[in-house]
């Protein structure tokens, strides 16, 4: 899936996002508290919500995406600014294809037309998308909704990521099959059991994670995996538990991955996410470089550069290295006036910009929509 | 006539000449981008400090030439520790001023842009309460001496820089209440502010290093 272009506005705090046009690689710039994260809350919980995952309120999407050929439009608001579980008000999906224009889902709080008839009352507080997800002309969307990966540090995601899991057979049947990636991606397990899942069944994609990771790191003279049971002998299981363990140049010890520094968690959680996501999925990274070091940070232009990726990526940044090096076309630079947050496309700051040899980050700085980032 | 500035600081300095120049020179219009520099107009890119001033205004210089329609660039800097002399000689020695195709000026702040905005008398107490403002002019009195000549003040660890701020800070609370700090310079923006400075300068001999500022943005 790719979001062409998004609105937002949650009435229950009035803040709004006026219309933005996404690129397949965004770079999110603005002042502190100009309402980045906040974007990317809004659109994890459009997902979550037509997942089926959480309720909405109070909230009026609108957004442009397109998923295997065909375009989407989809508008939808929830009413109800105390509850959580607001009621579905107004919902339209129209697909368009090879020039043809079809609208799926037309609903209303008093009428739900699917495909041209309507349907008896279903619940008013799930999505359509959600309760039809079987349809087939609603099946791509809800399926597409599924794949988007939002990473964030202020919460536990590392710790998270430092679960360990014994070998399982019912995890791993299946996996043998095309769509490893998709299945690894909706299983969500720890990187350790994961990597080495991918080493299993993938094994070009993990030799080139952990060549990428010994890049970043050269100190590192190999990685393996070894029994977390023999690594810490007073942790008993009935089977292996597989532990990523890297070795370091002059250190004979094996270290397991949730012995390593955070900033080497943090470096190969993203390149092991943004080398396995399946195709469509779209992933966010919200202000990975915080307490980094820029040996840690300086490997993700190059990642995202040199591979090509075809997936779209939003990243939230205020590192000058980062922002100097990803391409001025690819920035969306954040402005809020009140609850109000408007957007500078890149596009239109590239015109500017390539007329003076500054760095791209000093034009950017001394650009008053971003220093006079909240009015 | 169009200028293009090259700021050392990333607020202070941007908002006061952004106002200040108007006042001088009010046909002058502001815009956001060099690129949009037209006719009669000015832009304002900061430096971010030293020494990486140094490379912003290296690069200004290529833009200048590029452009071909900056008459004046003006590289405005803090001589902080320096006198004017020592300050020009360091920048000779790290720009290639002969390459530049507009007329290049360099503004000596000496010793930084609060001394300037010492010298508005109005702004200075003739019998002040607050000890810290007593102490202060025990040390050092803006009103009659020279705010150039404003001395380091050790006992608080402060360098003349340092001084020249807290000094400035303080007299805008007790005067005016008004909060200066070097993201909100609100205080010394308005056209009355500019006045008493400059008329400071024609009145007295004082802050003599303001003239490069005037010459700068006088018509050719």
């Amino acid at each position: 899936m790719r979001i062409i272009e998004y609105s937002c506005k949650d009435s229950r705090d009035n803040w709004s996002f006026d219309k933005i046009s996404f690129n397949g690689l965004n770079l999110l710039v603005g002042a502190s508290a100009t309402g980045k994260t906040r974007l990317l809350n809004t659109i994890s919980n459009l997902a979550l919500f037509i997942t089926g995952a959480r309720k909405s309120a109070a909230t009026v999407w609108s957004i442009i995406f397109e998923a295997e050929g065909c375009r989407y439009q989809w508008d939808l608001a929830t009413d109800d600014k105390t509850d959580i579980a607001g009621k579905v008000i107004k919902e339209k999906l129209i697909r368009t294809a090879g020039g043809k224009r079809k609208v799926i889902i037309d609903r209303t709080s008093e009428k739900f037309v699917f495909d041209g008839k309507e349907l008896p009352k279903l619940s008013a507080t799930e999505s359509g998308v959600f309760l039809l997800k079987e349809e087939s002309l609603i099946k791509p969307v809800f399926n597409e909704f599924q794949f988007i990966l939002r990473r964030n540090f202020w919460s536990d995601e590392l710790k998270s990521l430092e679960n360990y899991h014994m070998s399982d057979q019912k995890i791993e049947k299946g996996l043998d099959q095309e769509d490893t990636l998709e299945k690894l991606f909706k299983m969500k397990v720890g990187l350790s059991y994961q990597l080495w899942l991918l080493k299993k069944f993938l094994p070009e994609k993990f030799i080139r994670i952990t060549e990428y990771f010994k890049n970043v790191f050269p100190s590192i003279e190999a990685v393996s995996f070894e029994d977390l049971t023999k690594l810490l002998p007073n942790i008993a299981a009935l089977k292996e538990i597989p532990a990523f363990c890297i070795k370091e140049a002059g250190n004979n010890k094996l270290i397991p991955l949730h012995e390593l520094s955070s900033g080497m968690q943090k470096v190969l959680m993203v390149i092991t996410d943004l080398l396995t996501l399946p195709k469509g999925a779209i992933y966010m990274l919200d202000e990975y470089e915080n307490s980094l070091g820029i040996n840690a940070i300086d490997f993700l232009p190059e990642l995202l550069n040199e591979n090509d990726l075809e997936n779209q990526i939003f990243i939230t940044s205020h590192h000058p290295y980062l922002i100097n090096k990803i391409p001025v076309e690819n920035w969306i630079v954040f402005h809020r006036k009140a609850a109000k947050v408007s957007v500078m496309q890149g596009k239109e700051l590239a015109r500017k910009f390539e007329k003076s040899r500054q760095q791209a980050f000093l034009q950017l700085i001394n650009e008053p929509f971003y220093k006079e980032g909240i009015e | 006539m169009n200028l293009y500035l090259v700021v050392e600081g990333a607020v202070v300095e941007v908002e006061a000449y952004k106002k200040w120049l108007t006042y001088v020179r009010p046909e002058m219009t502001l815009v956001s981008h060099i690129s949009e520099i037209k006719d009669n107009n000015f832009s304002i890119i900061s430096g971010y400090g030293y020494p990486q001033y140094y490379e912003v205004i290296k690069t200004a210089i290529e833009d200048v030439n590029r452009q071909g329609n900056i008459d004046r660039l003006l590289f405005i800097v803090d001589t902080e520790s320096l006198t004017v002399a020592e300050k020009d000689r360091e920048i000779r020695e790290n720009v290639d001023i002969a390459s530049c195709r507009a007329d290049f000026r360099v503004v000596f702040q000496h010793f930084c842009i609060e001394t300037w905005a010492l010298a508005n008398r109005r702004i200075t107490p003739r019998q002040p309460q607050n000890q810290d403002l007593i102490e202060f002019r025990r040390a050092f009195d803006v009103l009659h001496e020279d705010p150039e000549e404003l001395p380091d003040f050790p006992r608080r660890g402060w360098n003349r820089v340092k001084f020249a701020f807290r000094y400035l800070k303080l007299l805008l609370q007790e005067r005016a209440r008004l909060n200066y700090s070097k993201s909100n310079p609100e205080a010394i923006l308005t056209e009355d502010y500019f006045n008493e400075i400059y008329a400071r300068f024609k009145d007295t001999s004082h802050i003599r290093s303001f003239a490069t500022f005037l010459d700068a943005v006088s018509t050719p």
